[in-house]
């Protein structure tokens, strides 16, 4: 008999996944780059305004730097990215990096809030359907989710304000955050915003838990626990439930990057202080650098919710260390 | 101990599933109850336990389990039985631990004793390492064999005094079996456990009961001393169980391999030695880049003749599936010729002439991943009678017709989707499809593993009567020597990534010469010996 299989290699296999994650981010970076550059619209005509004529407009691009190749521009903005400095906006003149912080942290807030609930509501919703597949509150629970998934999200915030401000007047429709406040000030601003993300997120990830929990119950090791004569609540929590983590785990994960393009739309609805209004901005104006300085932020929150998925995943199920 | 009276189970249909059974066990004695898939074992087992699967109910009779009436107790009184009275071991023992509990917490959490101490010396009982190092691993990192002890090891934490084994070794290679009824009797001899071994595997019976009870269809066909009841079995049904089981100690007793026929279409040039299917010196291995292993077969060569049949054995994941996956074209090889009649065959299936396709067909080891489950399996062998044979749509529907006869499924049943009918089913219809084009050679990956004795018995006889009418020429994988005895001419077994071991069946099975053929010799539990007295005698003259 072999004397079983070597220790785990998890050390090698998390830099491996820092690694992937790096290199997401150079394609994302790369990718938007280019996207800004597509864009209908010229910066440097944009930023002299409407009657500057050819020669000014070439001047600016030189100015600018705008008439250096493209690969070169991209390697420069990505050096700069990398020392800290998202270049200038071509509207306003100030630093990418000032103008874009403190909405940055106010939509990450709405973001980790909406994570939260998402995570909490959708595991429990999960767990309660997946244990009695096929019973009452399965298919209550079932409905619910399935209704909530097929909703868009501005008419399910548009409905939350109806019934939470107009009509019972508990919760404030808009969040009124003073110029430097931060929503924080004033919570009760933020829930209907996050109620509004999360519903739908948590009925679709309510969907991946509730599956991933049936398919659990069904294993040989569950059915043996409880042929065993385990207590119900052990069964659950020490056989059934840790199998699930992994799959979980990363529909959360896949579920941030779309709670992270979501708060487009709700911060809208509420009026709410994020990085909507000046990334709406940016694009009505040609700020390239603006846009693209918003575009590397979000997708870096994204890769390393990913990332932190992976890690957690890779620690969660011992199984996956040695399997992958 | 244990006390059933008069038990009838139904189904919604009101069908019964154990029909007014009546069984008693003494305290400390093992029962073995055998029978066929569909005979209502695995009901009666969990029955034992409590535990009805959904759609079944109890119509009449009850089951008491050391004066305790299981089909009554609900909640924690259930529970608390299920806990210190009895054990449940179900097929694969192993496959009953949780992947993310540590070997220690697989032990406490059913011990009495949850200390540290009281772990290791049940791990040391079973033959594992209790060490701490070894009690924070998780199962994964255990070998095969060392998982299937830590299960039998957590099955009997709980000291129970009663233990009911459902098929605990189908599906398991020669030596995991062998180990798995070893460290079964060893405690139940120790400890006066009493067993309730349900199992198709007779000799495994054999070894580990005192009494014999033979189901058929849910009803008790006939019970007894287990040595009488192989021996002098009473009922016909028995008898027929018996006979079929294809026992290892046949290989002795074998009529010499018939001269392969002429045949109807036998190739213009009847060169004598000219094998129908020759592979030399193939390598191959698994993975690409820099993932790829070590390779799994570096240099394997052998013949098969017209109308013979030869056996490949080796451990598990030695490469048999493999090799025969590169014979048949599905798996690249890294080298090596493969020939039929003579004739090199590209390796690449998309390669080979429509002949060479037709005439070298594989019958997967999953006939139910190899049947798309939204055909009809009638178009399924249908179509393979079309596109490889060339015959046009009512050649083939009759010739669909002719193939279910042949391997014993109704010809309705071309109508009915795979997931409508039971695995043993599934494998004939692969078995059918495989038939369809009518090969020179049939490649067999465990094609019988799923089946009941009877059927298998059935389908050995069908390649048997092919061999010999067709001059068809058989590979055949299989765990079980006892298949190996029955059909085979010829053995090779593989190891070390090549053939270590080649010969008649009767000489590899009598006087194994290498170590692993040894092992897996020695670990086989002859029926035929049981109940007969010594065969071995005759065995190993036969060569």
């Amino acid at each position: 008999m072999s004397g079983g299989r070597a220790p785990l290699r998890l050390p090698r296999l998390m830099a491996r996944r820092l690694a992937g994650a790096v290199g997401t981010l150079f394609t994302a970076s790369a990718l938007l780059f280019l996207a800004a550059e597509v864009l209908p619209g010229d910066a440097a005509a944009a930023s002299l305004g409407g009657g500057a004529d050819a020669g000014q407009i070439a001047r600016m691009r030189a100015e600018l730097g705008l008439d250096r190749p493209l690969v070169l521009r991209y390697l420069d903005w990505v050096g700069s990215a990398l020392d800290g400095d998202l270049g200038t906006s071509t509207v306003s003149h100030r630093p990418v990096g000032e103008l874009v912080t403190d909405p940055l942290l106010d939509t990450l807030l709405l973001v980790a809030l909406s994570v939260l609930v998402t995570v909490a509501v959708a595991t429990s919703v999960g767990v309660l359907a997946g244990l009695r597949p096929g019973s009452a509150l399965d298919w209550l629970l079932s409905a619910g989710a399935v209704a909530l998934v097929s909703i868009p999200q501005f008419v399910t915030a548009s409905v939350l304000v109806l019934v939470f401000a107009s009509a019972l007047g508990v919760l404030p429709a808009v969040s009124l955050v003073p110029l430097g406040g931060s929503p924080l000030d004033d919570p009760a601003a933020l829930v209907l915003p996050v109620a509004a993300l999360s519903l739908f997120s948590a009925a679709w990830a309510s969907r991946m838990v509730r599956a991933s929990v049936v398919e659990a119950g069904r294993s040989p090791h569950v059915e043996s626990a409880r042929l065993a004569g385990l207590p119900e609540h052990r069964v659950v929590f020490r056989h059934l439930l840790p199998t699930t983590i992994g799959p979980c785990l990363q529909a959360f994960a896949w579920l941030t990057g779309a709670l992270v393009g979501g708060t487009a739309v709700v911060e809208r609805v509420f009026n709410y202080p994020g990085l909507s209004a000046p990334l709406v901005s940016a694009v009505v104006n040609h700020d390239t650098a603006v846009l693209e300085g918003i575009g590397l932020l979000l997708s870096g929150a994204v890769v390393v919710s990913l990332l932190l998925a992976d890690l957690l995943d890779l620690v969660a199920d011992p199984h996956g260390s040695v399997a992958r | 101990m244990i006390d059933i009276a008069e038990l009838t189970v139904v189904d919604r249909t009101g069908r019964a599933v154990v029909e007014d059974l009546t069984l008693t066990v003494e305290r400390g004695e093992s029962l073995g109850i055998v029978g066929e898939s569909g005979s209502g074992k695995t009901t009666l087992a969990l029955a034992l336990l409590g535990a009805l699967r959904p759609g079944l109910a109890v119509r009449s009779g009850s089951v008491r389990v050391d004066g305790h009436d299981m089909l009554a107790l609900k909640g924690s009184r259930l529970r608390a039985v299920r806990r210190r009275t009895l054990t449940y071991l179900a097929q694969d023992p192993a496959s009953a631990l949780t992947p993310t509990l540590r070997v220690g917490g697989q032990i406490a959490e059913l011990a009495p004793d949850r200390s540290a101490e009281g772990v290791r010396r049940r791990l040391e009982a079973m033959g594992l390492p209790g060490d701490a190092e070894f009690r924070r691993r998780f199962p994964h990192q255990l070998s095969g064999g060392q998982q299937q002890r830590l299960a039998l090891a957590r099955a009997l934490a709980g000291e129970p005094a009663v233990a009911v084994l459902d098929e605990p070794t189908t599906g398991l290679d020669v030596l995991t079996r062998r180990l798995v009824l070893d460290e079964i009797d060893r405690p139940a001899r120790e400890r006066g456990l009493t067993l309730v071994f349900i199992t198709h595997d007779l000799p495994a019976a054999a070894r580990l009961c005192d009494r014999l009870v033979v189901l058929r269809a849910g009803r008790l066909v006939e019970q007894g001393p287990t040595l009488r009841t192989l021996s002098r079995p009473a009922d016909p049904y028995t008898r027929a169980l018996v006979r079929a089981v294809p026992d290892i100690a046949e290989a002795g007793r074998r009529t010499p391999a018939p001269e392969p026929p002429p045949g109807p279409d036998a190739p213009a040039d009847p060169g004598g030695d000219r094998a129908l299917l020759e592979v030399r010196g193939l390598r191959a291995g698994h993975g690409r880049g820099t993932g790829r292993e070590a390779p799994t077969m570096s240099g394997v060569s052998f013949r098969v003749g017209r109308g013979e049949c030869v056996a490949l054995l080796g451990a598990s994941g030695i490469g048999k599936t493999t090799l025969v996956r590169c014979v048949s074209g599905h798996h690249r090889p890294d080298g090596g010729e493969i020939l039929l009649h003579g004739e090199p065959m590209p390796p690449d299936l998309r390669r080979r002439t429509p002949a060479q396709r037709r005439s070298v067909q594989l019958v997967p080891q999953d006939a139910v991943g190899s049947l798309n489950p939204r055909r009809r399996v009638g178009e399924a062998i249908a179509r393979s009678a079309r596109v490889l044979r060339g015959l046009d749509r009512a050649a083939a529907a009759a010739e669909t017709v002719r193939l279910l006869g042949l391997v014993g499924l109704p010809a309705e049943w071309a109508g009915r989707l795979p997931g409508e009918m039971s695995g043993g089913q599934r494998q004939r219809v692969a078995i059918a499809r495989a038939l369809a084009a009518a090969p020179e050679v049939l490649l067999c990956d465990e094609v019988t593993a799923s089946l009941d004795v009877g059927i298998q018995v059935e389908i050995l006889e069908l390649l048997e009567s092919l061999r010999r009418q067709l001059g068809l020429g058989v590979v055949l994988i299989t765990h079980d020597l006892g298949v190996v005895a029955r059909s085979a001419d010829r053995v090779l077994v593989l190891d070390g990534g090549g053939v270590c071991e080649e010969g008649a069946v009767a000489q590899v099975l009598g006087a194994p010469r290498h170590a692993w053929t040894r092992s897996v010799v020695g670990a086989m539990t002859s029926l035929r010996d049981l109940t007969e007295g010594p065969a071995q005698a005759e065995v190993g003259a036969a060569d």
